[in-house]
């Protein structure tokens, strides 16, 4: 078991560490004005995508009458 | 990763409280299938290969430009709840690209209220005139995880008669207010308090009270300080305190103010990461991060404009990784399956 220490420059403004420098591109931080898309009340846009259960999930459809979360993530790879 | 992991942990209560699970993400759909099985991974993750779906949402994530492969494509990360009908009920995009909603804040989002588990840790104590505080740390089977928001639900209750202020309160009174006491690396949110009632003083002015059951939450989250990807380490479990201060009155006399120090130990679990050798702390997912972060990009390469551009993007990260903060992981057998 080793470890070294951090260098700041790898940490973010919420203590995060993360493999690349915090001013890189993908760790900036969201501020007020990033978009976070369809707004509270309005019908979430339907989607088709293949998932990895095997089936083609088209999501109004597939969720039925049914309350859903949609989450969308970084990477399942890094 | 630990998001997606602690979603498939809570899919039972998810289906129990009405919620269908999705997950997108720009990856190949053969890499969501690979840690699907990796993870035990029984809802359905969406391959949004080409980032289509991202874009119409319009949460690109535009800080990353398209040279800079693999990582073009990334959405802000974000969590919609969905009503019945198909609208959004709820959203939430945190600050910190490392925060995520978990399962029970989707759950606490869709019924209108906070359902404390058993399991979750809590403690108590009874303050001054017989008011009762009590705290638990909710969400995420009660473990801290990096990154995860929870929730410090301190609830108080207040004899009938008394009553305690919310701010501004006049010079000589103490209003209610909550101190979090823990090691660094644990943050806070500001704290979410239900409504008060008016209560009229003579001489003083119009005052916000609270009485009977009140319950207050602390959104709170754990950064890697904590949660060992920075060092080896990290604590098994950490201490969690909430100091109160507060001054109950009733609508005769004031009591004397006072505080009450809630303090809970709550386990550290450990994060789920890439098998890139780059940071000690996490768990590995087990699946082949190098197959598919070659066709990552292998798939940005051919998408890039300036494919040059991109190739030198490439170069400099691959360098900015190996020289970077984490140092040798801890031994490989040291990460579980």
């Amino acid at each position: 078991m080793s470890s070294r220490d951090t260098h700041p420059d790898w940490v973010d403004e919420f203590g995060q560490v993360g493999p690349l420098p915090a001013n890189d591109g993908q760790r900036q931080p969201l501020d007020a004005a990033t978009p976070t898309g369809p707004e509270v009340g309005t019908r979430l846009p339907d989607f088709t995508l293949p998932s990895s259960t095997g089936r083609t999930v088209a999501f109004h459809e597939d969720r039925g009458h049914s309350m859903a979360a949609v989450v969308f993530f970084r990477s399942a790879v890094w | 990763m630990s998001q997606l992991v602690e979603l498939q942990e809570a899919t039972s209560r998810l289906a129990e409280a009405g919620i269908k699970l999705y997950a997108i993400s720009y990856d190949e759909l053969g890499a969501l299938e690979d840690f699907a099985a990796h993870h035990g991974i029984t809802y359905d993750l969406l391959s949004d290969a080409g980032s289509h779906v991202i874009r119409e949402f319009g949460i690109l994530n535009h800080h990353v430009t398209a040279e800079q492969v693999p990582f073009h494509g990334i959405p802000f990360p974000g969590t919609y709840l969905v009503d019945a009908e198909g609208n959004v009920a709820a959203k939430s995009f945190n600050a910190g690209l490392t925060q995520r909603i978990g399962a029970d804040g989707l759950i606490d989002a869709a019924l209108g209220e906070i359902l404390l588990r058993p399991e979750e840790p809590s403690a108590g104590l009874t303050g001054d005139a017989g008011i009762e505080f009590s705290m638990a740390y909710h969400g995420g089977g009660g473990v801290i995880r990096s990154g995860a928001l929870r929730t410090l639900v301190i609830r108080v209750d207040l004899p009938d008669g008394l009553h305690i202020y919310d701010q501004p309160v006049p010079d000589g009174m103490v209003a209610t207010t909550f101190t979090l006491v823990a090691p660094e690396g644990m943050r806070h949110l500001p704290v979410e308090a239900p409504p008060t009632e008016p209560l009229e003083l003579p001489g003083v002015g119009e005052l916000r009270v609270w009485s009977g059951r009140v319950d207050f939450s602390m959104p709170v989250w754990a950064t890697d300080e904590i949660t060992s990807l920075v060092r080896d380490d990290a604590p098994e479990q950490v201490t969690i305190e909430v100091e109160v201060a507060y001054q109950a009155c009733d609508d005769q006399a004031c009591r004397l103010p006072r505080r009450e120090r809630l303090a809970l130990e709550v386990l550290v679990r450990r994060h789920v990461g890439p098998a890139l050798d780059t940071m000690p702390g996490a768990e590995a997912t087990g699946m082949d991060t190098n197959k598919w972060l070659g066709a990552m990009v292998a798939r940005g390469l051919d998408a890039a404009d300036d494919r040059d551009a991109a190739v030198a993007y490439l170069a400099r990260t691959a360098a900015s990784i190996a020289d970077g903060p984490g140092g040798t992981r801890p031994d490989s057998s040291d990460a579980s399956a």
